[in-house]
């Protein structure tokens, strides 16, 4: 079933589309939670909070099709509550890598892809917590810019300008701090 | 663009976590048991969904407002009246100071209004008010804004009254002699009710309390006081530092607000925490 199908059948009552729709987007609601906080227990909580609050209210949701949209920034309100609630000032990201996810043809590949993952966690540490969110939502959650700008509530220009500078500072951080040997390899062009 | 595509590569390389099966799976039957609600809650968050926001735009700031009118009792109105009709023949049968009277008596009866204009956050009203579609914090700002507009209505007729029979008096030194005092304590009873959990009667209290103070300070002769009348010679530099001073409030109540009324925040979590 197709995506707003499924949607629109949680929405009158089947319990089967429900977990579908959960199924299909616990994982990348909670590697968006962990990449934004980097936390995993508190993603899988903040996760499983959004998925609670957006199922009691789905039967008013009036257009399906902006399912995801909400479902992210349903998320995200969550994560800036929590953040506010602990007076969390500084971001840490900590390593996430788990060894799970395609690990790569060998050992060699998938020790070099670890070391490629390490410095890209950390060159997405220093940005500020507001480009660090639309790198994550483009690059890694792959929304359009008027999807990001609805997530964030943010204007159009304003998500397109962040992005930009938010690219830039990504890019030369990259450029600075990661090693030659990585970035003549599968990074060129940055 | 080629930038573009080297980052998209790069990013890739991070990878993280995803939850197991097995947390998927309890997350499914967590939802799944979720109670599904009634027919009448799924009407009233489609309503609310499609209510157009007041926030911001100027007509509904002032619809907001004049709806928050409703909300005080008619011996409100009356005894804020009667109090500063009271003040008025006060000093017209007795002679005293116009400037002195008003300026102790306005800002204690916007600091009292204040704490009954915010009394809904400490009272059973709160949980009607967290059901609204507006925010309490917009609703109490709304109710602010009627006690301060009333009672310079109120103290703007009586120094009228006061001018009209003794013209020599600069009738813009009288209202600002009230005027700045009434901002003052006005802006500290919300800020206090923002920062603060306090009771709406405790704030109202120690806003009112502040302003008592400056006219004891004043009267015992025991420092600076903002308290000061036209004749004093630095009256114009304390209107000044006054109103810089209200304006401060405002702006760090306003500033504060987003994240909701501080005992209604205390409310919520005494709740929660049951």
């Amino acid at each position: 079933m197709e995506q707003e199908a499924l949607v629109r059948a949680a929405r009158d009552g089947d319990g089967e589309a429900l977990g579908e729709l959960v199924r299909c987007f616990h994982g990348p609601l909670t590697a968006y939670l962990i990449r934004l906080g980097g936390d995993r227990e508190l993603a899988l909580d903040l996760a499983q909070e959004t998925f609670c609050r957006v199922c009691l209210h789905l039967a008013s949701l009036e257009e399906p099709e902006a399912f995801r949209v909400w479902l992210y920034r349903t998320a995200r309100n969550l994560f800036l509550d929590h953040r506010r609630s602990w007076y969390w000032r500084r971001v840490s990201i900590r390593p996430e890598s788990d060894g799970r996810e395609q690990p790569g043809p060998g050992p060699e590949e998938a020790a070099i892809r670890r070391d490629e993952g390490e410095w890209v966690r950390r060159a997405l540490e220093t940005l500020s917590p507001a480009h660090r969110e639309v790198i994550i939502l483009r690059y890694y959650e792959d929304m359009t810019l008027g999807a990001i700008a609805k997530v964030t509530g943010l204007p159009l220009g304003t998500v397109k300008s962040r992005l930009h500078h938010a690219q830039r500072a990504l890019a030369g951080r990259l450029r600075r701090e990661t090693p030659a040997v990585v970035l003549k390899g599968r990074w060129q062009g940055l | 663009m080629r930038r573009d595509r080297a980052l998209t590569r790069a990013l890739q390389a991070w990878r993280v976590a995803a939850p197991t099966p097995g947390q998927t799976e309890e997350l499914v039957a967590l939802v799944r048991n979720l109670p599904r609600p009634g027919p009448f809650r799924v009407q009233m968050e489609r309503e609310r969904g499609a209510r157009p926001s007041t926030g911001g735009s100027p007509l509904g700031i002032l619809q907001l407002t004049l709806a928050q009118v409703g909300f005080f009792r008619p011996w409100f109105w009356l005894a804020s009246l009667v109090t500063v009709a009271g003040g008025l023949a006060f000093i017209v049968l007795t002679g005293s100071s116009a400037t002195t009277l008003l300026a102790t008596l306005v800002p204690v009866l916007t600091a009292l209004g204040v704490a009954h204009a915010f009394r809904a956050a400490g009272s059973g009203a709160w949980e009607v008010e967290m059901a609204c579609p507006i925010s309490p914090v917009h609703l109490t700002l709304g109710r602010l804004v009627v006690v301060v507009a009333y009672d310079i209505l109120l103290g703007a007729t009586a120094s009228l009254v006061v001018w009209w029979g003794s013209p020599p008096l600069l009738l813009s030194a009288l209202v600002l002699s009230w005027l700045t005092p009434l901002l003052l304590t006005a802006s500290f009873a919300l800020y206090l009710c923002v920062v603060l959990p306090l009771s709406a009667g405790a704030a109202g209290a120690l806003a009112a309390g502040f302003w008592v103070a400056q006219v004891l300070v004043r009267r015992l002769g025991l420092g600076v006081s903002l308290f000061a009348g036209p004749g004093d010679p630095a009256w114009p530099l304390l209107q000044v530092v006054g109103l810089a001073v209200a304006g401060f409030f405002t702006l760090m109540s306003l500033r504060q607000a987003g994240a909701g009324l501080a005992i209604t925040r205390a409310r919520v979590g005494e709740v929660e925490g049951r």
